[in-house]
C-alpha cells in the first residue's frame, strides 16, 4: 500500500492542515499496524480482482463533502476515470463514494449505495476498519473481473 | 488451620486469581489502538491510501488526459473548477451514520 500524502488542498481551495491536536498528541495514522495490513490487503485485492483503482481517504472533508470528494477524485491522475474513491470523514460521520467515467459502468450508483449502507452500519457501531474492508469487498464483488479475464 | 494457612487460602489465592483476570482483561489492550467512537472528534491527519501500483494494471486504453465536459454544470466556483483539474467524477453514493 502506498500512502500518498495527497491532501484535499486543491479540492478545498486551502491547505489541508491536520485537525486539532488532541491532548495526548496527534498521531499521524489513526490505525494500528494490524488494521493497516487489513486495509492494505482489502484495497490491493479489490483493485487486483477488478482492475479498478480503489483508493481510500480517511480524514476531514471540508465544506460540501460531496463537492470536496468529487474535487479530490481527479487527483488520481490517469487512473481517475477507472478509479473509485472512498472518502470517509469519521468526524462529520459522512461517507462519500465517487466513481469515475469508466468505473461507473461497472459500479452503478445503486451498487455503491448498497455498499455505502453496509459501511455506514459498521461505522455506526464503531467498526471503522471492518466497514471499509467489507465495503471494498462488496464493491469488488459487484464490479466483477475485468473483461480480459472472463 | 493456622493463621498463615488462613491468610494463604482466603487472601493470597483470591488475590492471585483477581490479578490474573485483570492481566488478561487489560493486558493485551496496551498495544491496541484507540477505538473509534462515533460522534467523537477525529484528531488525526488526513490519510489517503492507494492500492499497490502493480495491483492495477492498465486494463483500459484510455486517453491519459481526462476530457473536460462540453457543458459546464453548476456554479463556476465549484472546487473542481478552482483546482484547474477536469471533473472526473461520474457517480457514486453517499452515506451518513
Amino acid at each position: 500500500m502506498t500512502t500518498t500524502k495527497l491532501t484535499p488542498a486543491n479540492a478545498s481551495g486551502g491547505s489541508a492542515r491536520p485537525p486539532t491536536e488532541s491532548s495526548t498528541g496527534v498521531r499521524s495514522t489513526p490505525f494500528t499496524l494490524k488494521q493497516l495490513e487489513r486495509l492494505d490487503e482489502a484495497l490491493t485485492m479489490a483493485s487486483r480482482e477488478t482492475g479498478i483503482n480503489f483508493s481510500l481517504y480517511v480524514g476531514r472533508l471540508r465544506g460540501d463533502t460531496r463537492a470536496t470528494a468529487e474535487g479530490m477524485h481527479p487527483a488520481m491522475g490517469a487512473k481517475a476515470a477507472n478509479g473509485v474513491l472512498l472518502a470517509v470523514d469519521p468526524g462529520q460521520r459522512v461517507l462519500e463514494i465517487v466513481t469515475g467515467r469508466n468505473s461507473v459502468k461497472r459500479l452503478p450508483d445503486r451498487s455503491c449505495a448498497l455498499a455505502a449502507l453496509s459501511m455506514t452500519a459498521a461505522f455506526g457501531s464503531g467498526d471503522l476498519v471492518g466497514g471499509i474492508v467489507n465495503g471494498l469487498r462488496m464493491l469488488s464483488d459487484q464490479a466483477g473481473h475485468p473483461q480480459r479475464f472472463r | 488451620m493456622s493463621v498463615v494457612e488462613t491468610i494463604l487460602v482466603f487472601v493470597v489465592v483470591p488475590g492471585a486469581v483477581v490479578g490474573i483476570m485483570a492481566a488478561l482483561i487489560w493486558g493485551p489492550g496496551t498495544d491496541r489502538g484507540p477505538r473509534y467512537r462515533p460522534g467523537r472528534d477525529w484528531p488525526y491527519e488526513p490519510v489517503w491510501y492507494a492500492p499497490h501500483p502493480l495491483a492495477v494494471q492498465d486494463l483500459t486504453h484510455e486517453d491519459p488526459q481526462p476530457r473536460r465536459p462540453e457543458l459546464t454544470a453548476g456554479s463556476p466556483d465549484t472546487p473542481a473548477e478552482q483546482s484547474g483539474l477536469a471533473h472526473t467524477a461520474a457517480g457514486g453514493a453517499r452515506g451518513t451514520w
